[in-house]
């Protein structure tokens, strides 16, 4: 299945809108179209207005913002480490995340303290990583990934340990946060710009990008500046990673299958697949969450657990077909 | 003016010194055929002038001046290297990959217009790879994918062709053709060309020059037709080496 690049763009615009729509509407009150457009439009009763723009909204957009951020570290990493395996997570940045918002928590905090110290244990394990893995002067991106995975191991361990000696009644709320989960989190203000600003810098590396598709010795000998888009691939994915992670807990699946699913979809020139990827990565999130709150309700299922459940069969069907499409019959 | 010129050039991997003091100077017009044993420092040394990495001593110039004071990208049209393989973890078409050779060429937010897309067209059309201009480049034969790095060099176009075994995964007709294509470059267009080639018969057709990687470390290099003996041909591959004249030339192999 190949795509024209600007038709799947479209596509991929319009279902961000719909499932956006899709996620004000739905709930434990239900919200008929003209209701929704009302409370957009600020017109009607003030209750579904409320609703709308205070809770509803607000939380799918962050769960946008936060698979946006996913899917753009996911794009990332994989070039950075040219293996198909990479996921945001692969430099320990959840682990690290996880054990600063675990702290926290631990420590009775909650809220922004919890975000903040997330956000800093997520960009401390990334720089570790960076160091332990010989930096830029003795770069590898084998070694890189080797030591990310060790880091990682080393994460677990400290996450173990401390749901261990954790007081039985927080251990749920702790449990929730390593699942992913966009519940307890208050939305970062002006937590969109950033997705944006990300997204603008990383598509201007676009076509570097796509030259070290070829390998880091072809980039070069082709011009590319193979020292600075490291450097700058490098802190852009740890930068998303971090802000997704601090804000909704570690969501699994979204940062590694997106960036396939867009590729299986015929697209590969990165200035292309990055925007692509950035509006599935959002759109799966919110419907997931969408899912998650409603299907349940008034219990609520994790985000990563219904992003899983839709994407992992989702993806299978594209791989078979695509294996089909390549085998000689 | 010559386009590559070497200074004292050192080269080593590790502890193990490859090259020492090596004087090259290579003019518009040239085609230089590097010979030497596996683990000689051949690549290494096309490394090195291609800038991916650093000499143990000495300095290299290009248009006579020094290699780091190039631009990367203004480097990229002066010269080009053909890699000895290929690594590909993701899929790419192999028009597009083809494509990414015109970066030099241009501006940082310019879109590959009509007119590149012509011109790859035209060179995967000389090379018989029009056909598969749609194929996923994972899924080509090593011989495809080595004619497609060509073509990718092709389309970058530099003055300077630094080739690590092209002829490797080719046909007979396909090596030909490739040699055929790097001489015509260089005579009709005055570029200049450094190939790494196991094929002494390859090098003598092809190759008016020649630099001898020897195992001690030592570097021969002169006129083809004057560093192509017995005596230095034994001592490069430490195996006895003999010729007989044939069509106009020397066929040269191995002692058995």
């Amino acid at each position: 299945m190949t795509l024209r690049p600007l038709p799947l763009l479209l596509l991929l615009l319009l279902l961000s809108g719909l499932s956006l729509l899709l996620a004000a509407a739905m709930g434990s009150v239900g919200l008929s179209p003209a209701a929704i457009l009302d409370a957009l439009l600020g017109q009607g009763p003030d209750w579904p207005r409320t609703l709308v723009w205070e809770l509803r909204l607000p939380r799918a957009l962050l769960a946008f913002q936060v698979g946006g951020l996913l899917a753009l570290a996911g794009v990332l990493m994989q070039v950075l480490l040219r293996n198909p395996l990479a996921d945001p997570y692969v430099l320990g940045t959840s682990g690290g995340a996880a054990v600063g918002a675990l702290g926290a928590l631990l420590l009775g905090l909650s809220g922004l303290a919890v975000q903040t110290l997330a956000f800093v244990g997520a960009l401390l394990s990334t720089v570790l990583v960076f160091q332990l893995g010989g930096g830029l002067k003795r770069w590898h991106s084998h070694r890189l990934l080797l030591t990310g995975i060790v880091v990682a191991a080393g994460w677990g361990a400290i996450i173990t340990f401390l749901l261990t000696i954790a007081p039985a009644e927080r251990v749920h709320g702790l449990l929730f946060w390593l699942m992913g989960d966009l519940n307890t989190a208050a939305p970062i203000r002006l937590g969109g710009l950033w997705l944006l600003l990300l997204l603008g810098v990383a598509l201007g590396l676009g076509r570097t990008l796509n030259l070290l598709l070829l390998g880091q010795s072809t980039a070069a000998t082709l011009g590319a500046p193979i020292g600075r888009t490291l450097v700058l691939l490098y802190v852009l994915a740890a930068l998303a990673t971090a802000l997704a992670v601090s804000q909704a807990g570690s969501i699994g699946f979204v940062g590694l299958v997106i960036p396939h699913l867009i590729r299986l979809l015929g697209i590969r020139d990165h200035r292309f697949l990055i925007p692509a990827a950035v509006l599935a990565g959002g759109s799966l999130l919110v419907l997931a969450d969408t899912l998650g709150r409603t299907l349940l309700a008034p219990q609520q299922l994790p985000v990563g657990v219904v992003t899983a459940f839709l994407g992992v069969p989702l993806f299978l069907y594209l791989l078979t077909r695509q294996a089909r499409a390549t085998e000689p019959a | 003016m010559s386009l590559l010129r070497t200074e004292q050039l050192g080269i080593g991997i590790a502890e193990r010194r490859l090259v020492s003091g090596l004087e090259l100077v290579v003019e518009p017009g040239q085609c230089w055929a590097i010979l030497g044993p596996n683990g000689s420092g051949k690549t290494t040394l096309l490394h090195c002038l291609a800038r991916l990495r650093q000499p143990e001593t000495g300095r290299i110039l290009i248009d006579e001046q020094p290699l780091e004071s190039h631009p990367r990208k203004a480097l990229a049209r002066r010269l080009g290297l053909m890699p000895q393989d290929n690594h590909d973890p993701f899929p790419l078409q192999l028009r597009e990959a083809a494509l990414l050779g015109r970066y030099p060429h241009l501006g940082g937010w310019q879109w590959e217009g009509r007119e590149e897309v012509a011109r790859v067209d035209h060179i995967l059309g000389e090379l018989e790879l029009l056909g598969l201009a749609e194929r996923n480049i994972q899924t080509l034969s090593g011989g495809e994918r080595r004619r497609l790095a060509f073509a990718t060099l092709l389309v970058q176009d530099p003055a300077l062709l630094l080739l690590d075994e092209p002829t490797n995964h080719l046909d007979l007709r396909r090596q030909l053709d490739v040699l055929q294509r790097v001489r015509r470059a260089v005579d009709s267009r005055d570029k200049a060309a450094l190939l790494v080639l196991h094929d002494i018969n390859l090098a003598a057709r092809f190759c008016d020059r020649i630099l001898m990687l020897m195992p001690d470390s030592a570097c021969l290099q002169g006129p083809a037709d004057e560093l192509l003996n017995a005596g230095n041909l034994s001592r490069l591959y430490a195996w006895p080496m003999q010729s007989v004249a044939a069509d106009g030339g020397r066929l040269w192999f191995p002692e058995l």
